[in-house]
């Protein structure tokens, strides 16, 4: 299984825990750079690579071991926001700290719900990346693309390269919004 | 004696491009469209799908969007949570995002013929529209 497989597409919270490891302290471990982990995960030798280090096997997934302190009202704010979600706190948990690095990874893409599970969109716009990168199929030109959406060049490229790096992920994210029946004609 | 603005009745969402407002204005002379970044000083561009469609109800304004799934399921959630939302005029996958006269031929014929008369709260209509 490849890392694109591995990202947190999640669908709607709770719906992606075989993501997440419940605690294993044999399987702690350093982590890595993000850039480190991304630069090895296009290396065809490093196919078992997560985003986080200490690897975990089992027969689905990869996964890892993170933990950290922080001040019980973030803990109880954490707890309410999965009950809400109606999913564990550490897959809330493992949720946002995936997201988290990626939008320090890629500055400009965030995250949100959508029918097919979390998917990539432009911070403070509205567009999914896998929008911008359909665009960009079409045009065949970062420019175009910029002048379509009449965007700065830099918000088109950083959509460009968060697709790049994780193609399968978008996929699913294209796939999940145009591959459904509409619900009225 | 000065032109009085035309309201407008039609928002077009981020993913659309603004030639296809200009394409439509081309076509037909103050058609009541304004791009999202252009309405309220772009100040809707960061609201989420929920938020955006009971805005636009409250503003009189139909959505108008490239089709993606979640957006209609959007609008489910927000009559389902007892809200109104102003109005989806979504283009079929088969409209490419690029074909600004396409796009803009068929929002215009179908309001001047037939939208321009509708009460949008709560609608969800498709372009090309069904035979």
């Amino acid at each position: 299984m490849g890392t694109q497989e591995r990202l947190p597409r999640g669908a709607p919270l709770g719906h992606w825990s075989d993501a997440v490891r419940r605690e294993d302290a044999s399987d702690r471990g350093p982590t890595d750079l993000m850039a480190d982990v991304l630069q090895r995960a296009e290396d065809p030798a490093s196919q078992n690579l997560d985003f986080v280090h200490s690897v975990h096997k089992n027969l689905s997934v990869s996964t890892a071991y993170v933990s950290g302190r922080v001040p019980a009202r973030y803990e109880r704010l954490i707890a309410r926001q999965a009950r809400a979600a109606r999913t564990s706190k550490s897959d809330l948990v493992a949720r946002y700290v995936i997201e988290k690095s990626l939008e320090t990874e890629f500055p400009g893409i965030s995250f949100r719900d959508s029918l097919s599970g979390r998917e990539a969109y432009l911070a403070r716009h509205r567009v999914a990346v896998w929008e911008v990168l359909a665009v960009y199929e079409e045009t065949k030109s970062v420019e175009k693309t910029t002048a379509h959406f009449h965007w700065s060049r830099v918000l088109v490229t950083r959509a460009l390269a968060y697709a790049k790096a994780f193609p399968e992920e978008i996929r699913k994210s294209r796939e999940g919004e145009t591959d459904t029946v509409p619900v009225a004609g | 004696m000065k032109e009085r603005p035309t309201q407008s009745r039609l928002l077009a969402d981020e993913n659309t491009s603004h030639r296809l407002v200009s394409a439509c204005r081309r076509l037909v002379k103050e058609f009541p469209i304004v791009h999202i970044a252009g309405w309220q000083d772009g100040s809707w561009l960061g609201l989420d799908d929920a938020a955006l469609l009971i805005s636009c109800a409250q503003a009189g304004l139909a959505l108008v969007a490239f089709d993606r799934a979640t957006l209609p399921w959007h609008a489910g959630q927000v009559l389902r949570a007892g809200e109104n939302h102003g109005g989806l005029v979504l283009f079929r996958r088969t409209v490419r995002s690029t074909a600004y006269g396409d796009q803009a031929r068929l929002l215009t014929d179908f309001w001047v013929h037939e939208g321009h008369a509708w009460d949008w709260v709560n609608r969800i209509v498709y372009l090309p529209k069904s035979p």
